[in-house]
Formats: C-alpha cells, structure tokens, sequence
C-alpha cells in the first residue's frame, strides 16, 4: 500500500492545537495509521492551514438561522441538513431553588471534521477524503452511494443526498473558504456562536479563543477517539457522548422512508 | 437533569431492506456450498436429491444475492468504480473482488455436478430442451476429484465471504451493537438455517414421482438437516443475548419492541430445532417441506432484519429510536417479493428442466440407493 496516502497521527498530533486540547482517548495516541485518501493534487487543499470550529453555546438562540443559511447555500433536499441546531428542554431535579424552572439546551450540529475520521477510512473507492487542511470532503462523481461512510460517521453527520443520490455533509463552506468568505452558517449566526479558523496560526481568532477557555472546551464523544474539530464552550456532560432523556416525537409525516 | 428532546431531526435508514436480502442469499450461498462439500464427501450415503438442492441453492442465491446488494447502492451504475478504484483497507472493496470470485465457482460446481442431469436432456421430445444437453460443453465425465476439488475452493470461496461480509459490518465502531465479534458470527451460524430452508424449497418443487427412488432424500440426509439445523439454533440463541448486551447506551433488554424482538426470535430458534428433531421422523411430503423451509427461513430472515434494520433505528447520540416502517416500493416489500420472485422463478424453471430428465431417463450405477428412505 502507498504509505505517502497514510500519515503517522504522531506527527499530526504535536502540531494540532485542537489535539492538545480536546480530550483523546489515550488509546488513540499510539502510531495508528490514519487513511486520508489524498494523495491527489487536487485533494490537498490549503496546505499548512488546519480549519476547524468553536461553537460558543452560550451564544445560541436556537434561532436555526445557520441552518436555513446552510440550506440555501449548499442546496441540500428539503428535510436533510448539513448542519442543524438540535433542541432539549432540560429541566434541574437536583433540589436547588431552580428544580422547577425549564431551560432550553441548544446544540448545534455538523461534520466534526475528524483527525481520525472512520468514514474516510471505509469508503471501498476513495471517494471521500480528507485535505490537509483537516477538511472531510466528497467526491460525489466516483461515490458509488454504498453509505458506508454514512454508517461508520459515529455523528450521524452524513447522509444519502435524495437528489443527487451519493454521500453529503458539510464542507465548512471549503468553496467559500478558499475565496476568503466565511462558511455560511458563520456568516448567519445571529450570536456570533460560531468561528471557524485556522488553529495552526496560533494569532488567529479561533486560536485565541480556544487559548482563552482551554480548560472548558469539549468536543462530542472523545471516546470514539475521532478528534472531532468542532470544539463547544460550555457543553455539559450529559450531553457529551449520548442524550439519555425523553425522545422526540416524530412526525409520522416527516418519515421519508 | 431531565432532558426531553424537542427538535432532533431523524436520520434516515443508509443500509435498505435490500442490504438484508443480501445477507440473505449470500449467507445461503455460502453455507450451502459448505453443507454439499459435506454432503459429497459421504455421497455414498447422501442422496442425488439432496445434493442437487444444495448445489442449486448454492448457485441461484450467489446469483441474486449480489443483484440485491447492487440495488443497495444508491448509484448501481458506478458499480465499476469498485475495480477502477481498487481499495484494500476497506473491506467492501475485498469484497468486490471475492463476491464475483464466489459467484463464478458457485455456479461452475453447480454446473460440474448437474452435467449428467444436464446431458440427459437429450431425451426430451422437445427439441429446445434437447438443445439445453448441449450445456454439458462435452461428453467428458466429470470425475469425483475434479468434483470434490471444485467444490472444496468453491466452499473456501464461501468461507471468504462470511469473513468479508461479517466484517465489513463488525468494523463499524459507530455502532456497539456491530462491532463485536457476536454479530459476524451470529450471521454466520444463521446462514446455515437460510440454506437449510431454501434446500427444502428445491426438494419441495422437486417431484417426488420424478425422482427415482434411490435418489429420495436418504436417512443421512436428514441427519445432515438435523444436526445444521440443532447445533446452529442452539449456536444462534447462545450469541444473541451476547449480542444483545453489548449496546452501551440503553439496556436492550429494558425496551419493550426489542423484548418482542428477542422473544421472537428465540420462538424462531426454538421451533428451527423441533423442525430438525421433527425432519429425521417425518415423511418429507410438500406440506411438511414448505412447512419446514417456512419457519427456517423465517428465522433466518428475522435475525438479519433485526440485527440490521432495527439497529439502524438505534441513534448514535440522541434518544430516540429514529422511526421506520417498511415501505411497499421497490425499496421495501416489493423489492423483497421481487427478489424472492425471482429466485423462486429460477428455481422452479431449473428443477422443472431436472423432473423433465428424471421422468424420461433411468440412471445407472446408483452407489446409495440402499438408504433412501420412502418419500412418500
Ligand atoms: S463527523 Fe462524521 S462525517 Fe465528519 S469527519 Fe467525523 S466521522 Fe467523518
Ligand atoms: S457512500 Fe460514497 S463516499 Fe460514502 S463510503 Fe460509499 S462510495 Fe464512499
């Protein structure tokens, strides 16, 4: 096998700010060899950069503005979302004077942009890759549509696109990107929530912040040991792996099976 | 903290009915081809009937099986980027190669072993069925070592695929339930229940004036069928609730659909062992054959659509379950009927084509006719 299409997660992991901070599975650290499936010129990207986002979850609204502005940018179906805010109604039972007010838990949802990604690796003709600049892309005219990736994603961030019949999720907007645009969603958000940067230039905005609340920055489901990218102020615990609650009644409608 | 969820958009089913139709006749596939390397070995005791199902089993299901998983990707047309863009760490890459390879053994061991039945097509009055004795490609006589050593590949071809096909899934660390060693070999015991069934169809279109009585279905025979069928079920119900634990989330176990569940698939497995303590004593007429290859296949298809379907409505993060009812199009019950249509379609034409020979010729040189048990 080619090994310049592999890279040691060793060498990765010393120059990713965002590995120093998020929480990896100790089990992840050892020489792995991570499949990236870019050893195309035309995969590579923006070399030297890697993107990545922090959601500030004090400053959502749920207002879902980043996710009709994802819509419209990117044209996925009606019902299916590259990105989407998830809502709870959490309620305190823990005694305090707060035990009977109701609170609203916003979370907003995308591609994490793996260091490790799962989906990258089990595609059967490389069509899905990662850049070197850590984002996760499609090449949805070689997808053969098996959704393998789809299945191996332990975010549920990727599905089968019903028009153009192959794998989608969200680019970080690369298109916009590399014009020198923010992603859609950044562009929209009503509470400045979202910023996306390059955590490789330790001056730019992402990095600071992320410099700044180092110590209350998570990423969902360290455990997977994927080293997601989108990074969250203030999630709490229980929201971190998996959401043990009531579940959402569904709509028999909005079932587009 | 109480978390109710209020907006959680649910993710669709990726892996269609289509993905457990496959499962289905490959595993069939391949455990046939296992259970007639066994069952040539002592052919001196097991019967030309039972041979001749398993071989068509064998090749008819390597056929469909790989149709169904076609229909799976959303994209059948770009199926050549499999072998344009060859990839050896994915294993549904391995598998493009090895599924063709099995398919093409499959029907070439078929083919080696009906050559006889094929040639004696020449008998028929109809002269296209005589045309069809021209497929045996030569009066040469297959020998019993160029038989065994086709048929012993073609069952390592087999043991490929219950590997590719097991890991495939089991690689899948998004998903605790997939990715244990419980679920690859749960379908691989299963499979043996699916072709056991789908033998019994064969035997049942078989008919039973047709086929000489020395090639019936021999006492050997059955107890092939009986000890598949007992050790398999019994293997089947030891790794289910292995299986079933390992969900990290919710405690399977607790929820009342997945309690129905596993109740009835063990009901399954339970009524596949009283079928294989019930077949060595019953008279294997078409009624207890198609009631027996019904609750086989039952329980076979069950397990696979409960441990591939009902998983997927599993959320990785959020609470759920996600909803699913099984749609009537094509990519739901009318691709299942079409499929299983279209085997029967197969099935019924080419053992037709074998009644036809059995009724206008006599076979000679009948090493086990002295087991053959009374068919009725
Ligand atoms: S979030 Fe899912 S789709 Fe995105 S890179 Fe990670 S594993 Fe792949
Ligand atoms: S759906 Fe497309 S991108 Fe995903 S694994 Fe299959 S071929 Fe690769």
């Amino acid at each position: 096998m080619d090994k310049s299409k592999r890279r040691l997660i060793g060498s990765i992991g010393a120059i990713s700010a965002g590995a120093v901070i998020a929480p990896i599975s100790s089990a992840n650290a050892s020489a792995t060899v991570i499949i990236r499936n870019n050893e195309a010129a035309d995969r590579k990207g923006m070399v030297g950069k890697r993107y990545a986002m922090l959601v500030d979850l004090r400053k959502c609204v749920g207002c879902q503005a980043c996710t009709i502005g994802c819509s419209i940018e990117n044209q996925a179906p009606i019902g299916q979302f590259r990105t989407t805010v998830k809502q709870y109604e959490v309620t305190l039972d823990n005694g305090s004077t707060e035990a009977k007010n109701v609170t609203s838990f916003m979370l907003p949802r995308l591609c994490n942009h793996c260091e490790n990604p799962p989906c990258v690796a089990v595609c059967p003709v490389q069509a899905t890759f990662q850049r070197e600049d850590g984002i996760v892309m499609v090449d949805n005219e070689r997808c053969v549509a098996c959704a393998y990736c789809v299945q191996a994603c332990p975010y549920d961030a990727r599905f089968i696109n019903e028009e153009t019949l192959t794998a989608d999720k969200c680019t970080f907007c690369a298109h916009r990107i590399e014009e020198g645009l923010l992603p859609a969603c950044v562009e929209t958000c009503v509470g400045g929530a979202r910023v996306i940067g390059d955590i490789k230039d330790l001056g730019s905005e992402i990095s600071l912040l992320m410099a700044k609340h180092r110590q209350e920055i998570k990423v969902l489901k360290p455990e997977a040991g994927t080293q997601p990218h989108v990074f969250y102020i203030s999630l709490d615990n229980q929201f971190v792996s998996n959401v043990e609650g009531k579940a959402a009644i569904y709509d028999p409608k909005g079932d587009r099976a | 903290m109480n978390i109710t969820e209020i907006l959680v958009p649910p993710q669709a089913l990726a892996w269609l009915p289509w993905a457990v139709q496959y499962f289905f006749y490959i595993g069939s596939a391949y455990a046939a081809a296992i259970l007639f390397v066994i069952s040539f070995i002592c052919r001196s005791h097991t019967s030309h009937q039972w041979r001749s199902a398993l071989v068509l089993v064998m090749a008819i299901s390597a056929v469909i099986g790989p149709i169904a998983l076609t229909a799976d990707l959303h994209q059948p047309g770009r199926s050549l980027h499999f072998f344009l863009h060859f990839t050896p760490w994915s294993w549904m890459s391995i598998g493009s190669l090895l599924l063709p390879t099995f398919s093409g053994l499959a029907v070439i061991t078929a083919w080696l072993y009906l050559r006889d039945d094929i040639a004696q097509l020449k008998q028929s009055s109809n002269i296209w069925i005589q045309r069809l004795s021209l497929l045996t490609l030569g009066q040469w006589k297959t020998s019993n070592k160029l038989m065994l050593s086709t048929a012993s590949l073609t069952g390592l071809s087999g043991l490929t695929i219950a590997l590719y096909t097991g890991l495939e899934i089991a690689v899948l660390a998004s998903r605790p339930l997939w990715h244990q060693p419980a679920s690859p070999l749960l379908w691989f015991v299963t499979a043996f229940i699916g072709a056991i069934g789908l033998s019994m169809v064969i035997v049942a279109l078989m008919k039973s004036q047709s086929v000489k009585k020395h090639e019936r279905m021999s006492l050997t025979d059955r107890k092939i069928i009986r000890h598949t069928l007992i050790l398999m079920s019994t293997l089947a119900m030891v790794f289910l609730p292995i299986w079933a634990s390992n969900h990290v989330h919710n405690n399977l176990f607790d929820i009342y659909e997945w309690q129905l569940r596993f109740a009835t698939l063990f009901i399954g497995f339970i009524a596949c062992i009283i079928v294989g303590i019930w077949v060595t004593r019953s008279t294997l007429k078409r009624p207890q054959l198609l009631l027996f290859s019904l609750v086989t296949l039952l329980s076979c298809w069950y397990l696979r659509w409960v441990t591939m379907m009902e998983v997927q409505t599993l959320p990785n993060y959020d609470a759920g379950p996600y909803p699913y009812s099984l749609p009537m199009g094509p990519n739901g019950l009318l691709g299942i009927l079409g499929m299983l249509g279209l085997w029967l379609a197969i099935a019924t034409v080419v053992t037709e084509l074998l009644n036809v020979k059995q009724s206008t010729h006599t076979r000679k040189n009948h090493a086990h006719s002295h087991e053959a048990l009374s068919n009725g």
